[in-house]
């Protein structure tokens, strides 16, 4: 009988951030309120999983307070109380119902027959219809861990997440007689396999046949219908014909359309099909598979032709990009009979609306002008089935993905699960609510496994190991000499979230409400390879992993020894900027201060900074990195008419750097050049400014158009200016007229984007002829600057 | 005819593998588990390990890479399993581990309490961890409780695992002595004249395929379906080859053939270092189980192994050890199983009660039997008979032993990928007292 609830206290704490204990007052009837609800659960990959869960409703009457959870409510309940009596509201769209291994009650089964007319158990006890609240009592209680979990298809109701954890017991601190403790932790697993949830929610799980039209015609048409003019509008019914033969298709009967023939008419556009409707239960598109024979007797003229047609509604479907399955062309007067043999057509209709659709297959044929010209087409072995993946047919499939203790898989909030402290014994509840059989260890600890499946051991099992197979609950203390995390993880190495790693069914147990420090999850530079007149985007992420988090602070700094500046250091992302006197590419090392009031967590990290002058050269003293080539431009191959050399006095300020075309004698040269290069590296891909000082000299002499150029060339690419490739260029004024020269220049000029690694620089002069001895180019150049734009 | 020639082929085989074990010689006494036990000084014992890759053989010329432990104090090859560390009960034990790999890797030590771990490059989830070629790591703990326990890789454990980042770690208890006090306890429940391990593992190919062909990030740690089956990292018929001196499966030395005599008391150390339970088989006599995760299964501290239990199928569920002692006398046959004439003397250890009684049924004729690959030609224990080719192994090669198969229960697993037979399959050679156990 149902116990009224006025003098009942129903009390309900929060032990983690998804586990509700549900506990009855003792001495009285324990009475619990659950809903059963659908909901939906983001694993950490961000896979959402419909689920279905208990929901603890607090105040009694059913309209919804709180959420459902996987597992649901843990029920505590006192071994004293007479009965539990669970009042469960079902908000599912099937009927569920609540059992508990290891407690005896009476059950009435719900039994079913089967399509084999065998009668079968649907649900170990009585159902609850949707929208309806079933009552569920359970006398002569005992102390003990225990599931509490759908009777009800439990194959899929089960694994869709209706289960919870109970503990019975007289005193929180005695759970069973003789085992004092000073804490209770509960540890329930179980798994998810994200295909079953998914079916579940589409309607798709179990006896989905996709198939919609299935017809091999070896009996007879299989209620498809023939139609005339089925397709292409055409309004010739007296020139159509369709026929069910028993014999001569693929194999065994077929659909048979005629056109044609007849008589000695000329007739355009004659057609006829085959047709069936079909019903979708939802929306989905659609496979269609057939196989045709098309046939065309001798003597159609082209473009007279004869066509395989299939159509969904109306809409024909073809291949190829055509509208029609397949088409002859006729050969002409006493061509010989044409056909396509058997063939199979495969196609996709794209999605259909749910509701009723007609396929219709059959013939079409555009013209005839004689008796003899006439078209078969048979049809054979239509397939029309939704494209759904049916994943699941039954858990016979199962393969879960997601394996959780306490609902969560790691690294989710649950990965903290407080077990008192050092120096007191913590008594640990191990329930599996999964289909597969697990095995949890803790690492650094032993425990004494005390019960199993309620019933005490008469000794306890010394162990770090625990084997959980489906359905079970053991129970285990632990008393640790130390304050600690000790991580508990299932050694069946069900450790990732699918394919991601870390993951699965791992957990820190906490001994001591120890605080576990920040944990930085992201920590970037951006870039990480910087010049010195350029900045980083710093960036850290970093949550506080204990249940109940605590606000972060943050402190950038530089390493000590390390050097460059961070504005707003004391925020999620601030900026680096690098010392101005950075030696060639220099590494600094930036570290990221994560605190949650109690622990500190550091990371690292190094941002590689190159000096934005990457090359600086006033030729004081030698040419410095630079080195001199002969024909290092325009592809000359004269180097006995180029010359290059240091000058100590000739520079635009003291030395410099020469080239020297030409001269040398009285033959006519093509083509003549020299030049310095110097390579340098670049840390990232930049734009650089080059500058230099050049000053391009020619000689009197040269007849137009004899010209010489300054060049400047990176990887040997020309940079030049004004749309030019070359920096300047002189060109000859004729026999007898004066020296030309350009004087001191400045030029300056920035690449193009460069990546990053090796690159070589060269500048120097070319000269395109000299005919005499008396024709020679000089150059100078002189403060040569690589820098990097900012 | 055909099936007759494969039939012989694969005999031979066994033959040979069986020939190679007793023409061999040793180079540790029979009944002792092959490890290192590292370098001692005073109260400290260090082991130098390096984590690294290479290859194995199955035995069906399967080759697969896999990842796993080289002791750098010998021939510095990765092996799988890695080196069982065997030390003394009190130690403190000093592990330095080097990381050759391209991961970061790191390890854990299940039942050992108080680890702690210094150098290293970072914390990971489980333990202090190096980074490929990073700096050398160092765990540490003391070596309290004696027994059976294992090693493993304690970094990306569902891949690192199945690459062979495991091992065994034996605790000799207090009073050990290998020649005159052999006990796995401190207790004399737990002596015994021979022990030998059973390190159960497991293998999904695919793993390490991609693994090998730089595809690590498509392992998809949920469709895990292994095809290989490991007693000590060897397949059979690979367990029943001789061991490291071979040289013949240099990374997989350690065998798994257990030899006895009748009456000897054979301690089975049973590890479960894969990811899956592997229910193991002992034919001819049930074993008694005495012990759990390196724990006695004792009632009280000092009781002895009083909640020891006779059993014919252990199960080794993952990360899980189990001692079992193993005792075989021929006791309850009904007959002699030397062939003794009453008057005769006894064999030591011999099953008095059967002495001198005659098998209680007429023996076909020879020509009448059908000969299994193990019997010796002669159904006495050291006795040995005409048999056809390619059988008779017993009597050959064995001394007239009695050879017992033992195996994984969930027979699946005593195939090598579909190849019969193979996997977790060995033997336990039963032998006549006169033969000296290698």
């Amino acid at each position: 009988m149902i116990r009224k609830l006025q003098n009942r206290v129903l009390t309900v704490f929060t032990a983690a951030a998804a586990i509700l204990v549900l506990s009855a007052t003792p001495c009285f009837a324990a009475v619990f309120y659950l809903r059963a609800e659908q909901f939906t659960k983001t694993m950490p990959d961000d896979e959402i999983i419909t689920m279905w869960g208990f929901a603890p409703d607090v105040d009694n009457n059913f309209i919804a307070d709180t959420n459902a959870t996987v597992p649901g409510p843990f029920l505590s309940v006192d071994t004293d109380d007479p009965d539990i009596t669970i009042h469960l509201k079902n908000n599912l769209t099937v009927p569920v119902s609540i059992v508990i291994s290891g407690l005896v009650t009476h059950m009435d089964p719900n039994f079913f027959f089967d399509s084999k007319g065998r009668r079968r158990v649907r649900s170990l006890t009585h159902e609850t219809e949707p929208n309806k609240i079933g009552i569920y009592t359970w006398p002569n209680l005992k102390d003990g861990s225990f599931i509490y979990k759908s009777g009800t298809h439990q194959a899929v109701q089960v694994q869709m997440g209706l289960y919870g954890g109970l503990r019975i017991e007289t005193n929180p601190n005695v759970p069973y007689t003789g085992v004092p403790v000073d804490n209770e932790a509960d540890l329930f697993f179980s798994e998810i396999d994200p295909n079953l949830h998914e079916a579940i929610a589409a309607g798709t799980y179990g006896s989905v046949n996709p198939n919609l039209i299935v017809e091999n015609f070896d009996v007879d048409t299989g209620t498809f219908t023939y139609l005339d003019d089925a397709f292409r509008s055409t309004s010739e019914p007296g020139y159509a014909n369709g026929n069910y033969i028993a014999t001569g298709g693929f194999s065994g009967g077929a659909l048979k359309i005629d056109l044609g023939g007849i008589d000695g008419a000329t007739i355009f556009d004659f057609s006829g099909g085959w047709t069936k409707n079909f019903n979708m239960s939802s929306s989905e598109s659609v496979n269609i598979s057939f196989r045709y024979k098309l046939t065309q007797s001798p003597n159609y003229e082209p473009p007279e032709h004869s066509e395989v047609l299939v159509s969904i509604d109306g809409g024909l479907i073809g291949s190829g990009g055509n509208d029609y399955v397949a088409r002859i062309a006729g050969n002409g007067e006493r061509g010989p009979e044409i056909t396509t043999g058997w063939q199979q057509f495969s196609v996709n209709t794209g999605v259909l609306s749910a509701g009723t659709h007609t396929i219709t297959i059959g013939g079409y044929n555009n013209k005839k002008t004689w008796i003899n010209e006439s078209t078969e087409v048979l049809i054979d072995d239509v397939l029309v089935s939704m494209d759904i993946n049916v994943t699941m047919t039954s858990t016979i499939d199962y393969v879960p993905k997601y394996f959780l203790i306490n609902g969560q898989p790691y690294p989710q909030s649950s990965v903290f699960i407080a077990a008192g402290a050092s120096g007191e014994t913590t008594l640990l509840r191990f329930y599996n609510a999964g289909l597969q059989a697990h095995v949890p260890v803790i690492q650094g600890l032993y425990m004494n496994i005390i019960a199993e499946d309620g019933y005490l051991y008469q000794y306890p099992k010394q162990q770090y190991s625990i084997s959980l197979p489906a359905g079970i609950t053991k129970d285990a203390t632990i008393a640790p000499s130390q304050d600690a995390f000790y991580p508990l993880y299932d050694r069946g190495l069900n450790l990732t979230n699918a394919a991601a790693h870390p993951g699965g069914m791992m957990a820190l147990l906490n001994v001591g409400n120890l605080n576990f420090p920040p944990a930085i999850s992201l920590l970037s530079a951006t870039p990480t390879e910087i010049f010195s007149n350029e900045t980083s985007q710093l960036l850290v992420v970093a949550s506080d992993p204990d249940s109940q988090p605590s606000p972060l602070s943050y402190l950038w700094i530089v390493q000590p020894g390390s050097r460059g500046t961070i504005t707003n250091p004391t925020t999620v992302n601030p900026v680096y900027l690098p010392p101005n006197d950075v030696v060639g590419v220099e590494t600094f090392t930036i570290v990221a201060a994560v605190s949650d009031g109690q622990d500190t967590t550091n990371s690292m990290i190094d941002i590689t900074v190159q000096n934005s002058t990457i090359l600086s050269e006033n030729f004081t003293s030698d040419a410095g990195s630079f080195s001199y080539a002969n024909n290092t431009f325009r592809n000359t191959t004269e180097p006995a008419y180029a010359d290059g050399t240091y000058t100590s006095t000739e520079g635009f300020a003291g030395g410099g750097l020469k080239v020297n075309l030409g001269g040398i004698d009285g033959s006519t040269v093509v083509g003549m050049s020299g030049g310095w290069a110097s390579s340098f590296n670049l840390i990232s891909d930049s734009i650089v400014t080059i500058s230099l000082r050049y000053k391009l000299t020619q000689s009197p002499n040269y007849e137009p158009p004899e010209y010489s150029e300054v060049l400047v060339s990176i990887d040997g690419a020309l940079i030049g200016s004004g749309g030019n490739d070359y920096v300047a260029r002189i060109t000859g004024n004729g026999e007898g007229g004066p020296s030309i020269t350009t004087g001191w220049q400045q030029f300056n000029v920035d690449t193009a984007i460069l990546s990053a690694g090796a690159h070589t620089l060269r500048i120097g002069a070319y000269n395109n002829k000299k005919t005499w001895t008396n024709e020679s180019t000089e150059m100078l150049i002189d403060d040569v600057d690589v820098l990097a734009a900012p | 005819m055909k099936s007759l020639d494969k039939k012989t082929g694969r005999n031979l085989g066994l033959v040979i593998a069986f020939a190679v074990i007793f023409f061999s010689s040793h180079s540790y006494a029979g009944g002792v588990i092959p490890g290192i036990s590292g370098t001692t000084v005073g109260s400290e014992t260090t082991f130098n390990l390096t984590a690294k890759s290479d290859y194995i053989v199955t035995p069906d010329g399967g080759s697969y890479l896999m990842w796993g432990y080289s002791d750098n104090n010998g021939l510095a090859t990765m092996q799988y399993p890695g080196p069982t560390l065997i030390v003394d009960q009190g130690k403190t034990v000093f592990i330095n581990l080097d990381n050759e790999l391209t991961v970061n890797t790191s390890m854990v030590f299940l039942g050992q309490n108080n680890v702690t771990a210094t150098g290293g490059d970072q914390d990971g989830i489980l333990a202090r961890e190096i980074t490929p070629n990073g700096t050398t790591v160092t765990y540490s703990f003391i070596a309290e409780e004696p027994g059976t326990y294992l090693y493993n890789s304690g970094t990306r454990m569902e891949l690192q695992i199945e690459m062979g980042l495991v091992g065994a770690i034996i605790i000799r208890p207090t009073g050990f002595n290998q020649n005159s006090n052999r006990i796995a306890y401190e207790h004399a429940d737990s002596a015994y004249n021979h022990e030998y391990l059973f390190l159960h593992t497991e293998v999904d190919p695919r793993v390490h395929i991609l693994v090998e062909m730089g595809k690590i990030n498509e392992i998809d740690n949920t469709t895990y379906r292994p095809v290989y089956w490991f007693l000590n990292g060897r397949c059979f018929p690979d367990t029943i080859v001789v061991g490291a001196e071979s040289g013949l499966l240099p990374t997989q030395p350690y065998n798994c053939l257990p030899i006895m005599h009748p009456g000897d008391r054979v301690l089975m150390r049973m590890v479960g270092a894969g990811r899956h339970a592997h229910p193991f088989h002992p034919h001819s006599n049930n074993f008694t189980s005495i012990a759990r995760d390196g724990r006695l299964l004792q009632s009280a501290p000092g009781a002895g192994a009083d909640l020891a239990y006779s059993d014919y199928n252990l199960n080794i569920a993952p990360g899980t050890t189990r001692d079992a002692i193993f005792e075989w006398t021929g006791k309850g046959l009904g007959w002699d199983i030397y062939g003794h004439a009453p008057g005769d003397t006894p064999e030591p250890n011999e099953y008095l009660p059967d002495h001198g009684k005659p098998i209680p049924v007429i023996l076909p004729e020879q020509k009448e039997l059908t000969f299994g690959l193990l019997y010796s030609g002669s159904p006495f224990l050291g006795g040995s008979g005409a048999t056809p080719p390619g059988t008779g192994v017993a009597g050959q090669v064995l001394g007239g032993a009695y050879a017992q198969i033992w195996h994984s229960h969930h027979e699946i697993e005593i195939v090598n990928n579909d190849i019969f037979p193979g996997g977790q399959i060995t033997f336990m050679l039963i032998m006549h007292p006169d033969v000296t156990i290698p």
